[in-house]
């Protein structure tokens, strides 16, 4: 076979496989999710008041700006958490999310208007700086935060964050050396450049216009090219699972803490609390609900060590801490086959619970 | 204009036909155009620096040869020689010459202030500096004649393939090539696709996947470290810098095949070296043979050679003991600060310069130890010293990488790990593949198994299309533009 022919076969086959492999769509947030689980936003009166990235979170706050105060006095709860603020499971039509069902159980004139911030997967440092930001901007008079223990192995602020920091946030949080070094890590991270954008190695070159002229040329006119984003996705979810079946790692596989993000983020945490004190925030922390009718999937003496970690830190900064992990009972969960199970996305009522439990340490606080 | 961009692929898919469809008058013109177009779509204004740096070596070459007394060729030499490291010191050393003044004048109760204003690095100066002073020497030396027509050296300096990165590529290797192209070889075409190919596969597959790992374990505090994150941090970084820069050398040479001009390789598995001497004839190989040939063969008195193959090789020509100990550590410390203006490169070309010093000691005296197990230990330590010293390379200061370094020392380092599992797994997926990789296509050249080899391309060929059809996009830039 000459080398020509070798050549067009191999190119022949690549372009067999794209087109077998293209047309699926993943969407990097559903990443690893049941596909029962339902993102929900939340509104009232037409005003979104959850946010479950960084562009509906903009919004959300966005639009708490300037509005009204009508019946109500406007009193701000930031409500910060991962995904098990803004996904519900197994969603049957009525179902609402906890910050919904907060508003809704709020009396006016004496109570409060939640605002739902949650990311997938967030972390402490991301919370510290989405704190800071909607602190920036709106009147906080409290502020409620969701504790994950699994959530600290995670790191960093994520790519989009770039768009939602402005220099006055930066100000704010270079005042600390928590924030500072979450800052300068980003900012390392991302070369000063907008992180995430297709062509970031050729900024500074003339080279980036036609890159990007040509880019949206072939992807307005070329399927294949335009799906490049979602074939990415497709290859590297396809990567993971296979990385999980060849090493037997399911949901119920224990993980260990990193220690590296692991002090990133209670350092975060510290931030965060400290922060609010001095601004004269009351704050409520709660260890958030996780499946209890299976084992945990968490090292348990790590565990145990850091739930006294955040009561030492609760109490130094005089936050108020509830622990709701045993809150959501074992049917409210989603259903599971064999070991894939969802530790931390409940159902509709599992949302109610939270609502009323978090709903009653307010109220305990306000009396 | 970066490699790893679907408009450089376009400028190569309007490029080479347009080559081939011209008269031989008009290939040149052409290279020499798309040369100019290639680096002015980083900064238009920086072609003129190179044009002037190429015009000041056309002129003094000439010169050198047309001069018959010594002194005066001697001279000549000298003002190409210094204005071409002027040029290299004062756009790529300023600063650290400036800063190393004022903390020096601290030391001594001076406080100055001196401000070099804003400079920026010309793409590629180390590089064409190089073949720059290549060429003058090589003319001096009266290895090669040079050459009349100012656009024929021109598209020697500034041909695109080599320009930004090298391979570094001597006079008399290219600019026959360019003076007469070759004729159109179907052969020639496929081998450079399938090159292209591969590079690209290495640099957006391979080193841009391992890139954020590498750079966020970087960020982080030395002393919050354990001793295997740092050896972790050794070897992505070594992984990452070897698919980054032979990924960029197979584009290079793929480039150039597809114009009918042969390279020669720059990197030959080095990671399977079994002594320092060797990782050095195997790592960047045509940088290597430039140092061998213009510093440390002449530092030692010994007699150079004019090509660029074979890295540093050196049997046989060591010379005075003292002499050659001195000249190794001078030529690796300028090894060290040509890749960048920072203490922490120094340190890197000071730490292999001393297992060479060590490897030259002690392998003569291990004469009764067998040879299997000579190069098997020999592997394990030079990709263990090799690994270690980019840590020094990657780190952002001397304190920084001593730091690093000293936890590797700690035994109580060794018992935890700091970063996500998928970092540790990839580092040891890549390194074990490239192993199986090099013994299976050891494997594959026997002759009766000419089939399978082609089946084996063939799939290889479409694995690495597919994958860079999907991840072809300049995220980020090769590490090598940086010096």
């Amino acid at each position: 076979m000459s080398s020509i022919l070798r050549l067009s076969l191999a190119i022949g086959l690549a372009v067999i496989g794209l087109l077998a492999y293209g047309g699926q769509n993943i969407n990097p947030e559903r990443f690893g999710l049941d596909p029962t689980v339902t993102l929900t936003h939340e509104s009232w009166n037409n005003v979104e008041f959850t946010g479950s990235d960084i562009p509906s979170i903009s919004a959300a706050v966005t639009k708490q700006i300037g509005i009204p105060s009508g019946e109500c006095e406007r009193r701000i709860l930031l409500w910060l958490g991962n995904s098990q603020l803004h996904f519900i499971n197994q969603f049957q039509p009525g179902d609402h999310t906890a910050p919904y069902w907060l508003r809704k159980a709020s009396r006016c004139s004496n109570d409060f208007v939640p605002l739902g911030v949650s990311l997938p997967n967030a972390n402490l440092q991301e919370h510290l700086v989405l704190m800071e930001y909607v602190a920036d901007r709106l009147p906080i008079a409290g502020l409620i935060l969701e504790l994950t223990f699994d959530d600290l192995r995670e790191d960093g602020l994520r790519s989009d964050f770039a768009d939602l920091i402005s220099p006055g946030d930066r100000e704010q949080l270079v005042q600390t050396r928590a924030g500072k070094e979450i800052l300068d890590r980003a900012d390392a991270e991302w070369h000063g450049q907008k992180p995430g954008s297709e062509s970031a190695g050729l900024d500074g070159f003339v080279q980036k216009h036609v890159e990007d002229r040509l880019n949206a040329a072939l992807s307005s006119g070329w399927t294949l090219w335009g799906e490049r984003g979602d074939l990415r996705n497709t290859l590297l979810t396809d990567l993971y699972y296979f990385r999980n079946y060849v090493l037997g790692i399911k949901a119920t596989t224990i993980r260990k803490m990193i220690p590296l993000r692991y002090q990133r983020n209670m350092a975060a945490l510290r931030t965060i609390l400290e922060d609010a004190a001095r601004r004269k925030i009351p704050v409520l922390v709660y260890i958030a609900p996780i499946r209890q009718d299976r084992p945990l999937p968490y090292d348990l003496g790590e565990y145990e060590i850091w739930k006294r970690e955040v009561d030492v830190l609760a109490r130094e900064t005089g936050a108020r801490l509830v622990n709701l992990e045993t809150l959501v009972p074992g049917d409210q969960w989603g259903s599971y086959v064999g070991e894939d199970i969802d530790f931390m996305h409940f159902r509709g009522k599992g949302h109610q619970l939270l609502a009323d439990a978090i709903s009653a340490a307010l109220s305990s606080d306000h009396e | 204009m970066l490699f790893n961009t679907i408009s450089y692929l376009v400028f190569l898919g309007i490029v080479v036909p347009v080559f081939w469809l011209l008269s031989p008058i008009g290939r040149r013109w052409l290279v020499l155009g798309a040369s100019i177009l290639f680096y002015a779509l980083w900064r238009v204004e920086f072609v003129f620096l190179i044009a002037f740096s190429a015009l000041v070596d056309f002129y003094f070459s000439l010169r050198i040869y047309a001069e018959a007394r010594p002194e005066r060729r001697r001279l000549w030499l000298i003002c190409s020689l210094a204005i071409n490291l002027g040029l290299l010191a004062y756009f790529k050393y300023a600063y650290f010459l400036v800063g190393n003044a004022e903390g020096l004048g601290k030391l001594f109760g001076f406080d100055w202030s001196l401000n070099v204003g804003n400079i920026v690095l010309p793409l590629g100066i180390s590089f064409y500096t190089f073949l720059s002073i290549s060429y003058t020497l090589d003319v001096y030396r009266g290895f090669f004649t040079p050459v009349r027509n100012f656009s024929t050296y021109l598209s020697y300096v500034m041909f695109w393939p080599h320009m930004i990165a090298g391979p570094i590529l001597r006079a008399h290797e290219l600019i026959p090539q360019l003076r007469g192209f070759a004729k159109f070889d179907v052969e020639r075409m496929t081998e450079g696709v399938r090159s292209i190919l591969f590079g690209l596969f290495l640099k957006v597959a391979l080193a841009d996947q391992l890139a954020p790992m590498v750079d966020d374990a970087f960020l982080a505090s030395p002393s919050q470290l354990s001793a295997l994150d740092v050896w972790t941090m050794g070897f992505g970084f070594g992984l990452q810098i070897y698919f980054d820069f032979a990924g960029y050398s197979m584009i290079a040479i793929g480039s150039a095949l597809l114009m009918g001009v042969r390279f020669p390789d720059n990197f030959n598995w080095p990671y399977l070296s079994s002594s320092p001497r060797e990782f050095w004839k195997r790592w960047h190989i045509t940088l290597s043979s430039w140092i061998r040939d213009y510093l440390y063969l002449p530092l030692i008195g010994a007699q150079y050679r004019d090509d660029s193959r074979g890295g540093i090789e050196i049997k046989g020509a060591i010379g005075k003991p003292v002499r050659a100990t001195i000249a190794l550590f001078v030529t690796w410390f300028l090894m060290g600060l040509w890749h960048g203006a920072n203490w922490t490169f120094a340190i890197w070309g000071i730490w292999h310069a001393t297992f060479i010093w060590l490897y030259r000691l002690i392998v003569p005296r291990l004469t009764f130890v067998p040879s299997t197990i000579q190069s098997i230990g020999g592997w394990l330590l030079t990709v263990a010293v090799v690994m270690l010293a980019w840590i020094p390379f990657r780190a952002k200061t001397v304190g920084d990488a001593l730091m690093l370094w000293s936890r590797i020392l700690d035994p109580r380092a060794y018992t935890f790990l700091s970063f996500r599992e998928n970092f540790y797994l990839l580092v040891a997926l890549m390194f074990t593949g490239m192993i199986v990789l090099f013994f299976a296509e050891k494997a594959l050249l026997q002759e009766r198994l000419v089939i399978l080899r082609q089946i084996a391309e063939v799939a290889i060929v479409a694995s690495c299309a597919f994958v860079v059809f999907i991840f072809l996009r300049p995220t980020g830039q090769f590490i090598y533009f940086q010096f």
